[in-house]
């Protein structure tokens, strides 16, 4: 161990001698300061603190991630190039030891700067709402309301595949559809027609969700909030009333809040404490009460949710450097398993390749679903999938298996929005990262260094 | 030592260059200004932002602009709001010469973002995040912008001036406040505006300013905000100082004429020329601005702007006519816009003027008739009967009826029309000239006559209420009660002592 870190402090050394590195440690130093002079929110405090995390945190993370891969490019391929390398595979080093060494001084070297930034925008933060509530004639202790985190608790899912087989067996009986369709197709697809039924409200027609809330996790004298949006088929909607009932399935009524909400837009009812003093299910029923024929959609099954109280911001503010933290340490890795391949641009350009593909997750996992590539007309049924489309769903199905458990979640606007990163997100992301990442890519690293030839003349 | 000489050479021969292309690109501005390529010069002392984008990302900052947007449009459908202001102005910044990027990014504040909200003064906020866009910045960039100064004028005729949003009597009250800071009644002192200096130096040069200015600095208060313009908010002291100082009166003025200005990019003189051509008007309501971006903006508009623009500026005169009299009144709870028949005159004058200009426009004429149907009966009911008459006969002679009416049967279906489906600011009209007919009559002592035009009042009233019951559709429409209506009435006729006059 002692040699790892002993090649770990060199490479931290050598890091802080790049000009580039230089070059963005004081890119990040004069945003982190400056940035917040020049933004504007959207005039509320709230707003203020949120755009200054979001932004400011983005940049650390964009130079940051910047830096751990162009050092981790550089570890190796930039030694081996300068032939620095000569020095250290003379001696009784083991490639595991090389690769290791390098990994832990750039992840060391980013994660502390990461921690500076992450600290001084956390002491930003917390001076700017202090000093604008005292502006605006508050007391300073308004901002804890601001700085919580608060767990998203989305409706119990209720199954409508029984319906829809149920469904599905009597049209077939009654010849009204073909023989050989897809079953599983089929009940999907009405599955997904009979909950865009009943999360389509006409006029008086109610619509109701179910939420467990574990009461363990419940603070009590903090405020449950209830956050929904919905739609309506108008051209230029106008706002609708509707009549929220909250409670339980004993007593669904123990709450009621009268809304004028416009269509579109994302609205939060603020519900007592006192209402989940109690071991059962939370009912939230929502009627229609608009004065004129509109019917409001709830389109998906986050439409509506709960957010819970569940800490103080701190916490959450620091899973959430935890979890860039991680992102980092894999960054990382992919550069110095690139720079153990490659040389310097070479692997400049295959960790960014591998960092967009990582980035393009979401894309890629919706090519992976898609059965017709070039046939996209949505008129008349779809023709079967040819040949090139088959093997273009396999080679995206592909991609997504490998890239696809790498995909981070969108930290800062979580933290933007309050909104909790549990620890077994934490967990999970960590295990995708390190031991799973990070120990593809040292092996693929490691094999590289064992097979590569380093000490040529040049 | 040759080498040297190289460097010195090329040094020079850059030197060289970089100058020859200085003094051609001052050549090249020139032609592409006579020549009307641009709308106006290049950017000069822009923020650091908008001169890096422009100039150093070139042709990609089109792509970033996409990124932002496409962001712009996520955040939008989360409902995550609280950055779309400073994306709209990255948006903008990088494509600063295209008007239609300014005028969208504005609009979808003002428009699609406001009424996503249920407080009004939510509402409000993004709105003013919609006109500051336009006005602070899309104008900066494109002073030229004939469609920009349409935006800008749009808001504040439709968003703010209109009945269609539901806070919108929150947004004239917030703007009636806002201006009220500006000038101490309907129209600003243009004369004391003209007394002013126009720069600190000068104000400072008068005697015993100084003086003035430091005693205000020493007391707590600056001396060049809009605070010192209300003396009800300054501690005791500092106004004393304000209210002995003979040069009080100046120095308000000043920093009054310097927000209107920099702030609120008003210039006063402009003002003055469209209160002379078209008021004057009470600047505290938004028809007044609308009038003024659309002026403005018209040395700048062609074709159809240039119809759009005309447009703005009479249909704007029309809503100053319907609601263009302020009755506010803060602690009495009071803020009432009722008709401001002064301006009959001119509202007729600037559609002649429209017809004879647009002479293809047959939308105008109709406007125009569809005025005087509605003027005629608010003379009437105002107890103009005379003027009435006259623009019947105008209206017989520009618009010849297929059946020709008398002034009486005219008058009945035009009333019943009214009263079934008119907007609520006809409507208003109506109910205030019944009840002014009423108090006319009872002050001349004919109680009969008196107490038949209170019963139409009232009639009138209750009618539009019983149709619109809805307690949101009411509050949108702001129709005041009654007794607030007989109120001000009262008021405006003891103001004007019309009972003494006629008699």
């Amino acid at each position: 161990m002692g040699t790892v870190w002993s090649i770990a402090r060199l490479s931290i050394q050598a890091a802080v001698r790049s000009r580039l590195a230089l070059m963005l440690v004081v890119m990040l130093g004069l945003l982190i300061f400056f940035l917040p002079l020049n933004l504007e929110a959207d005039g509320t405090l709230e707003g203020y603190v949120r755009i200054v995390l979001v932004y400011t945190l983005g940049i650390a993370r964009f130079l940051l991630s910047i830096m751990a891969v162009w050092l981790g490019c550089l570890a190796i391929s930039g030694d081996i190039q300068d032939r620095r390398i000569q020095l250290v595979i003379t001696k009784p080093v083991s490639s595991t030891q090389l690769w290791l060494g390098k990994w832990l001084g750039i992840t060391l070297l980013v994660g502390g700067l990461l921690v500076c930034a992450g600290t001084v925008t956390f002491v930003s933060l917390h001076r700017a709402a202090v000093r604008l509530l005292t502006e605006a004639g508050e007391s300073p202790d308004g901002r804890e309301a601001l700085f919580v985190a608060r767990r998203r608790v989305t409706p119990r899912p209720t199954d409508y595949n029984t319906e829809a087989r149920a469904l599905l067996d009597e049209r077939l009986a009654q010849g009204l559809l073909p023989e050989g369709l897809n079953r599983n197709e089929a009940i999907a697809g009405i599955a997904e027609s009979i909950r865009m039924e009943y999360s389509t409200l006409a006029n008086n027609e109610y619509a109701q969700w179910i939420f467990d809330v574990p009461p363990s996790r419940i603070r009590e004298k903090e405020p449950l909030l209830l956050q929904y949006t919905f739609t309506a088929p108008e051209i230029d909607p106008e706002p609708l009333a509707c009549v929220w009932l909250i409670g339980t399935s004993r007593d669904p009524a123990r709450y009621r809040a009268d809304t004028h909400s416009t269509p579109g837009g994302v609205y939060t009812i603020e519900l007592p404490p006192e209402l989940l003093s109690t071991e059962e299910a939370i009912l939230v029923q929502c009627v229609n009460a608009a004065d004129k024929p509109v019917s409001m959609v709830f389109p998906r099954r986050d439409s509506v949710v709960l957010l819970q109280y569940a800490g103080h911001f701190a916490g959450n503010y620091a899973r959430g450097m935890a979890m860039l933290f991680l992102h980092m340490a894999f960054l990382a890795a992919v550069g110095v398993t690139a720079g153990a391949c490659f040389s310097t641009p070479v692997a400049a350009f295959a960790s960014l390749w591998l960092v967009i593909m990582i980035g393009l997750g979401g894309v890629i996992e919706e090519l992976s679903r898609t059965a017709n590539f070039f046939n996209t007309s949505h008129i008349g049924a779809p023709p079967a999938p040819g040949f090139i489309d088959q093997a273009l769903q396999v080679y995206f199905r592909g991609l997504y298996f490998i890239f696809g458990p790498f995909r981070s979640i969108n930290t800062l606007e979580m933290l933007a929005t309050n909104q909790l990163i549990e620890w077994g997100t934490l967990l999970r992301y960590s295990v995708y990262w390190l031991p799973l990442g990070c120990g593809v890519l040292a092996l693929a690293g490691i094999w590289m260094l064992n097979h590569r030839e380093m000490a040529w003349q040049g | 030592m040759k080498r040297r000489y190289t460097i010195l050479l090329i040094l020079l021969l850059m030197g060289l260059c970089m100058g020859l292309a200085g003094h051609e690109n001052r050549v090249l501005l020139e032609m592409r200004r006579t020549g009307r390529l641009t709308q106006a010069d290049p950017l000069e002392n822009a923020p650091p932002l908008v001169a890096f984008t422009t100039m150093v990302l070139g042709g990609f900052r089109g792509i970033l602009a996409d990124a932002l947007w496409v962001r712009a449009g996520r955040l939008q459908q989360e409902g995550n709001y609280f950055e779309l202001n400073q994306l709209a102005r990255w948006i903008t910044q990088l494509e600063p010469r295209i008007a239609d990027v300014w005028a969208y990014q504005a609009w979808n504040l003002s428009y699609n973002i406001s009424v996503l909200f249920q407080d009004p003064a939510d509402r409000w906020r993004w709105v003013q995040s919609g006109v500051d866009l336009l006005r602070d910045r899309g104008l900066r960039y494109n002073p030229a912008s004939a469609a920009l100064h349409y935006e800008l004028g749009w808001i504040f005729q439709h968003k703010i001036g209109a009945l269609f949003d539901q806070a919108h009597i929150y947004y004239k009250e917030q703007w009636a406040r806002e201006m009220g800071m500006l000038f101490s009644g309907p129209t600003p002192d243009y004369a004391l505006l003209h007394a002013v200096p126009d720069t600190r130096k000068d104000l400072l040069a008068l005697e015993g300013m100084p003086r003035l200015i430091d005693t205000l600095e020493a007391r707590g208060v600056d001396p060049f905000s809009l605070a010192i313009t209300r003396t009800e908010g300054l501690p005791d002291t500092a106004r004393e100082a304000l209210t002995e100082s003979p040069l009080a009166p100046l120095l308000q003025a000043y920093v009054r004429k310097q927000a209107m200005r920099e702030e609120y990019k008003l210039d006063p003189a402009v003002m003055e020329q469209i209160d002379a051509t078209y008021g004057p008007l009470d600047w505290r309501l938004p028809p007044a601005h609308a009038i003024y971006w659309a002026y403005t903006g018209r040395p700048y508009a062609e074709g159809y702007e240039a119809v759009a623009l005309d447009r703005m500026i009479y249909q704007s005169l029309i809503d100053a006519f319907r609601s263009g009299a302020l009755y506010a009144d803060e602690a009495k709870g009071l803020f009432l816009t009722m008709p401001d028949i002064t301006l009959l005159p001119k509202v007729k004058q600037v559609f002649e003027e429209a017809i004879e200009k647009h002479p293809g426009q047959e939308t105008i004429a109709q406007a125009y008739e569809i005025f005087l149907k509605e003027a005629i009966l608010t003379c009437y009911s105002h107890h103009q009967v005379k003027r009435a008459r006259e623009l019947f006969d105008e209206m017989n002679r520009r618009f010849p009826p297929s059946i020709p009416l008398d002034f009486d049967a005219f008058l009945y279906d035009t009333l019943t029309e009214e009263i079934t489906d008119s907007s609520p600011k006809t409507i208003l009209q109506l109910i205030e000239g019944a009840v002014y007919q009423s108090e006319f009559w009872a002050r001349i002592g004919d109680e009969e006559q008196a107490e038949g035009y209170q019963a139409l009042a009232r009639n009138l009233w209750q009618n539009y209420y019983s149709r619109r019951s809805d307690p949101m559709v009411w509050e949108r429409l702001g129709i005041p009660s009654l007794e607030d209506i007989q109120r001000l009435v009262r008021d405006k006729i003891d103001a004007l002592s019309i009972v003494e006059k006629s008699e």
